[in-house]
């Protein structure tokens, strides 16, 4: 029993999913209504409309991608230096802040009216987004030293250079990590919900679309194909960071049973 | 003191930035007024009572909203920290669930339930809730175990330890989700407002940046953004009380 509920394959998860598919499946069929589409007629559409959901899964997820691109190149550099010039952070630091409990959904009258509706509006106001989590968690990432660190890196005589790339790097890349991680997922929702108001293309346009046909069905797969694809691209980004910072994990496992 | 100065430093270059930008006219002052004219347009904002019955719209939807998603989520991964059934059969579907932009459901939701205030409040908690289910739910499973099994010695029931055990050390990570969800939850209502129009910031802002009312616009940018700042501090001062020991703790450690 125990090992069914704590095992590798999460079984209750999902037994859990399937059961809320059943009811949902039984209870639209005794509702029959409008207002409530039928789990079959949602996995239909899905198949049946195949097409024009996988075109409009890959708008987004290239509008997505785009957008996470231009705020990591750009936040990272800037973030690190940031974090190592402590006078240029001080300084520049509670900007950031000050503009960051903004969300970034204000941000998209002001991108509509500066860029038009086309794929410029939707990529600021994504870029907007993931900038924050990645530029402040780089900040913090670089600015922390263990002195004990630094202080074995002068024993051994370490150049600047090599201290940089052997020590301070490594140390910094899971905080690192943890602001391109929320950066990503930031920048899926906010393509969506961008696409959701400045509807052109992508899968936030194809809900709105629906929305406006009256068509429950395909508001519903829109909303669960969204939804499968953010659980996709999550997995994606935690199974990347596990492999990517092994050796950190199992030095805090390590550290954790001292 | 000096740290404070250093702070205002900051913010002063950037206004002394815009202003610069925007006297000499490299950008058009009708996409970045001046300083002067936003400030008259917040002046004008401040007194008139119309922008005040929008402001409390959105800030009633905001932490109402808010507050019965951490009760509503909290409660429920208390129960799932006594039950391991419950919480991993609950894994999968919130992970569904919290990846799901909130204000995606609009479309569905404004069939089922219309333009009410019920569609307002549906959105904010589904939204708000995740961040704060998630991190309470890992918080209360992985509690230190010389804890839980010293008050096992002491003969406490397995609620008794999940209330005075787990529950205060699990404290300072489920501020960190509900700190999450504060941020969601301005987020979440200036979304739904942007969609359903009506009344709240989001849809004042909306309105003002397709009237091309370009002060009012950043005045309305500002407002939203201090509501942001407000509710950072406010998290913050509702920690410190219930989960600053552990930031106490932490210093001393430090200093020893």
């Amino acid at each position: 029993m125990d090992k069914l509920i704590n095992g590798r394959i999460n079984w209750p998860g999902i037994i859990f999913i399937l059961l809320i598919i059943m009811v949902w499946e039984i209870w639209a069929q005794i509702a029959d209504s409008f207002y409530f589409p039928k789990a079959s007629a949602v996995a239909m559409t899905m198949v049946e409309d195949w097409a024009n959901l996988w075109a409009a899964t890959l708008d987004t997820l290239r509008r997505a991608a785009i957008g996470f691109v231009i705020a990591l190149v750009t936040m990272l550099p800037l973030g690190i230096v940031l974090g190592r010039i402590r006078m240029l952070g001080e300084i520049v630091e509670p900007v950031l802040e000050f503009f960051r409990p903004l969300p970034p959904i204000a941000v998209v009258p002001l991108a509509i009216m500066l860029l038009g509706i086309g794929d410029a509006a939707k990529l600021v106001v994504v870029v907007w987004g993931a900038s924050f989590p990645i530029v402040i968690n780089t900040i913090d990432a670089v600015k922390v030293q263990d002195p004990m660190q630094a202080r074995l890196a002068r024993s051994l005589r370490l150049t600047t250079w090599e201290r940089m790339t052997l020590i301070d790097l490594p140390a910094a890349l899971p905080r690192i990590f943890a602001g391109i991680k929320l950066g990503i997922t930031v920048a899926l929702l906010l393509t969506v919900v961008s696409e959701i108001i400045v509807s052109t293309n992508g899968l936030g346009d194809y809900l709105r679309v629906a929305q406006s046909d009256f068509s429950m069905t395909r508001v519903m797969t829109a909303i669960i194909v969204i939804a499968i694809l953010s659980v996709i691209v999550n997995g994606a980004t935690n199974w990347a960071n596990k492999r990517l910072l092994d050796w950190h994990y199992r030095r805090s496992a390590l550290a954790g049973r001292q | 003191m000096f740290m404070l100065a250093r702070r205002v430093v900051g913010l002063l270059i950037f206004l002394v930035i815009w202003e610069i930008v925007t006297a000499t006219g490299i950008v058009s002052p009708d996409y970045m007024p001046r300083l002067a004219d936003i400030g008259a347009a917040i002046w004008a904002f401040v007194t008139s009572g119309d922008f005040w019955r929008n402001f409390f719209a959105t800030v009633q939807r905001m932490l109402l909203g808010l507050s019965v998603a951490i009760v509503l989520a909290i409660s429920v991964a208390v129960v799932a920290a006594r039950f391991a059934l419950l919480r991993r059969a609950l894994e999968p579907i919130t992970d569904v669930l919290r990846s799901l932009p909130p204000p995606a459901l609009v479309p569905l939701l404004i069939f089922v339930l219309g333009i009410t205030p019920a569609l307002f409040y549906f959105v904010i908690i589904f939204g708000c809730m995740w961040a704060t289910y998630i991190s309470a739910s890992n918080a209360l499973s992985t509690v230190e175990p010389v804890q839980v099994n010293t008050a096992r010695i002491y003969g406490l029931s397995e609620w008794q330890i999940l209330w005075q055990i787990r529950l205060p050390a699990a404290m300072p990570e489920i501020f960190t989700g509900i700190r999450l969800s504060a941020s969601v939850s301005l987020l979440a209502t200036t979304a739904t407002e942007m969609l359903l129009g009506g009344d709240g910031l989001g849809a004042m802002i909306y309105n003002a940046g397709f009237s091309l009312l370009w002060d009012q616009m950043y005045a309305l940018m500002f407002i939203i953004g201090l509501l942001g700042i407000f509710m950072n501090l406010a998290v913050a001062a509702a920690r410190w009380p219930l989960a600053g020991w552990q930031t106490r703790y932490a210093s001393m450690g430090a200093t020893a």
